[in-house]
């Protein structure tokens, strides 16, 4: 009995200290959980913060930019791609000798002295954590630097516009600029299609592990990027080549101003080659003297066209039926018109003309005698029917509307002057525009220069010829094609013929006023024809402004039509007329 | 002490349960258990190949946007060997000259007669 309650009182002393233990680990745990309980869910934003910050992914998925192609034997050429470049850059509290690094650099990224000298500054700050180095450094670049295993030396890839074609003209596409991570379309098609060649950017929200990579298994919402559409043009490019090349050289040759070229197919509306001077190349547009380069001079710098606005004076006659290709009229030199005095680009009266030979000598006053057998209202309304005083709607940024104001003015001498093409400016595309209207059978058709849109899925949208309007009647496009045609064989315009066909066309020596009023003695030159008649392919516009030692367009800008006529008939091989 | 000893004594299992038979209760621990380890060992085997899964894809993607750089590479070059310009310079290389007059003959047939 007594050893069996010491037993017991041993028992109970040890339970007592093992409950008194067991109380205090309950205590303790209980404390934790308050703790766990604390951070987790009192101040669960606060770590959740946290650990988004460091864990969290947010990206913007960034689209590629469309390609513009043009289409030859059913494949598509790049004439506007992008290519991967590098950024180079350092980071100086990185790298152990700042001149070696330069000094190695230098060779490979063609630094210049100054360029050296700067760069060896920035990579000499320790404290700096990051310094860009260069942009659109290549790969062959990056692999030769890479050799070169520099510590503190990284890429990162980045996406430029590419121009596989040189010298094919920088108009059309425009540029692309890069801003804050912007990029954005400027001019040209670029700036026009700048959406749709864009696309959209998507998105993704994950988690990254401590290197840096998404965690597969962990949450993921992703929105894809959707690349921008991909342009196919009209745009020939052995034309294009062909035709910016003879241009730059007249260009060069007669020390112009500027200088356009513009070829269309008559029945489509569809623009085969279009090139102007001064030219800006978009890989380097920063490379320009002026920021006016950057304008289309076919479409942004309208003009006083001169005598070839003759032929749709002329049209205009001959459709109201006031005169018809034999109606005569005498020639005394000069016409008065109230106060002013109207004269022969030649000074000359020629005595009875035809309206044939109005067109083949550039008679001044012949065209103010088929306007005035109009009268100013119809007359004002067949310069707006060709087109004049309103855009095309071609799909290129920038493109202006001309002028034609004066005809609005009370009076006769504005439309009588407008007759042969002074008073009112238009531009070379709306030039070549109403001549196409004489080219196919009165109609006129809306310039474009984009056939197709291709969709990042495949889909392929078509653009189609669209007719404005029938402008005049067939027989008198017939009509006056065969004039024009006589202007080339027999008139002032012999040195735009090709020998076996036959070539309409008209040209135009323009003078241009003058800021103190009135017509100075420089002048723009203009031709511009189609052909072959009997069914034609093409309408070639040309223009020089000011050229330097020469007089007449039918000496600068014929010529040159001339041999973008017999390119274009031999490059189509169409047989000769005779 | 007896009475203590006794109160404490367990019921001895009667061995019936819901009359489906002698149901051993430590055996269905065990399964139990075993059922849990496994379930957790084959989880944490399916996050770890998901997750080494996930490393190869990255990797292969690695390699896909490698190779469609050079792809891309590729493509520049043969725009640049296409170009016109690349074209011009290698005429003479190529001994080619410009496309002189063209003679076109007529498909037409033309009636003729033997001369006597």
């Amino acid at each position: 009995m007594i050893s069996l309650n010491k037993n017991n009182q041993q028992h109970f002393f040890w339970e007592k200290r093992i409950r008194l233990v067991s109380l205090v680990i309950f205590l303790f745990g209980l404390l934790i959980i308050f703790r766990l309980f604390y951070l987790s869910v009192y101040q669960h934003s606060f770590y959740e913060a946290i650990a988004t910050n460091r864990q969290a992914v947010n990206e913007n998925l960034l689209p590629e930019r469309g390609s513009i192609y043009v289409r030859e034997d059913g494949k598509l050429y790049p004439l506007v791609t992008n290519q991967q470049y590098f950024l180079v850059y350092a980071e100086p509290n990185k790298v152990e000798s700042a001149k070696e690094v330069v000094d190695k650099l230098t060779p490979i990224l063609n630094l210049s002295e100054e360029e050296w000298k700067g760069l060896l500054n920035r990579l000499a700050k320790k404290s700096d954590p990051y310094e860009p180095i260069m942009h659109k450094v290549t790969q062959n670049q990056v692999d030769q630097i890479k050799k070169l295993d520099l510590t503190g030396v990284g890429f990162v890839g980045e996406t430029y516009r590419y121009y596989p074609e040189k010298n094919i003209g920088g108009h059309i596409f425009g540029f692309v600029t890069h801003s804050d991570q912007e990029v954005k379309g400027q001019y040209g098609l670029e700036g026009y299609f700048n959406k749709e060649l864009s696309g959209q950017s998507g998105n993704i929200k994950s988690i990254k592990d401590a290197l840096g990579a998404l965690i597969t298994i962990g949450p993921r919402t992703v929105e894809s990027a959707q690349d921008g559409d991909n342009l196919v043009l009209t745009i020939d490019r052995k034309v294009q080549f062909t035709a910016c090349e003879k241009l730059k050289f007249f260009y060069d040759y007669f020390e112009a101003q500027d200088a356009s070229v513009i070829i269309m197919d008559p029945k489509t509306g569809a623009i085969l080659a279009m090139c102007s001077f001064p030219d800006f190349d978009p890989s380097n547009y920063g490379q320009v003297d002026s920021i006016n380069q950057f304008n289309n001079p076919a479409i942004f710098y309208d003009f006083e066209p001169g005598s070839v606005f003759k032929a749709f004076t002329m049209s205009a006659a001959i459709d109201t039926g006031a005169v018809s290709p034999d109606t005569t009229y005498d020639d005394t030199g000069e016409v008065k018109i109230g106060p002013y005095k109207i004269q022969n680009s030649d000074l000359k009266a020629n005595g009875q003309q035809t309206m044939t030979q109005v067109l083949e000598k550039s008679l001044n006053t012949g065209a103010i005698f088929a306007a005035d057998s109009i009268g100013k209202n119809k007359f004002v309304q067949y310069v707006k029917d060709f087109g004049f005083g309103q855009p095309t709607g071609i799909t290129l940024e920038t493109e202006v509307p001309g002028n034609i104001s004066s005809l609005n003015k009370p009076g006769d001498i504005y439309y009588l002057t407008a007759s042969f093409g002074q008073g009112v400016t238009v531009t070379p595309l709306q030039l070549v525009s109403a001549f196409g209207v004489i080219a196919n059978q009165g109609k006129l058709l809306k310039p474009y220069i984009v056939s197709d849109i291709i969709k990042p899925d495949g889909t392929d949208i078509a653009a189609k010829p669209e007719v404005a309007r029938q402008v005049i009647k067939p027989k008198t496009a017939a009509l006056v094609t065969g004039m024009l045609t006589s202007v080339i064989k027999n008139g002032v315009a012999k040195k735009a013929s090709v020998p076996g066909y036959y070539l309409a066309g008209k040209t135009g020596t323009a003078q241009i006023a003058s800021s103190n009023g009135g017509y100075g003695k420089e002048t723009n030159h203009t031709f511009i024809g189609f052909g072959p008649v009997t069914d034609p392919r093409f309408v070639i516009l040309v223009k020089l402004g000011k050229p330097q030692g020469i007089n007449y367009a039918a000496d600068s800008v014929a010529p040159i039509f001339s041999q973008l006529a017999a390119f274009l008939l031999n490059y189509y091989q169409i047989p000769p007329d005779y | 002490m007896a009475h203590f000893v006794k109160g404490t004594k367990a019921k001895k299992s009667t061995g019936r349960w819901f009359g489906l038979g002698k149901l051993n209760v430590a055996a269905l621990n065990i399964s139990v258990v075993v059922l849990i380890v496994c379930g957790v060992i084959g989880y944490v085997a399916q996050v770890n190949g998901l997750a080494t899964k996930g490393y190869l894809i990255k990797d292969l993607q690695s390699q896909v946007n490698q190779l469609r750089d050079q792809n891309g590479q590729l493509q520049a070059q043969a725009s640049d060997l296409q170009s016109l310009d690349s074209v011009k310079n290698k005429v003479s290389e190529l001994n080619m000259v410009p496309v002189g007059q063209a003679n076109y003959l007529s498909s037409s047939a033309v009636a003729v007669a033997s001369a006597r």
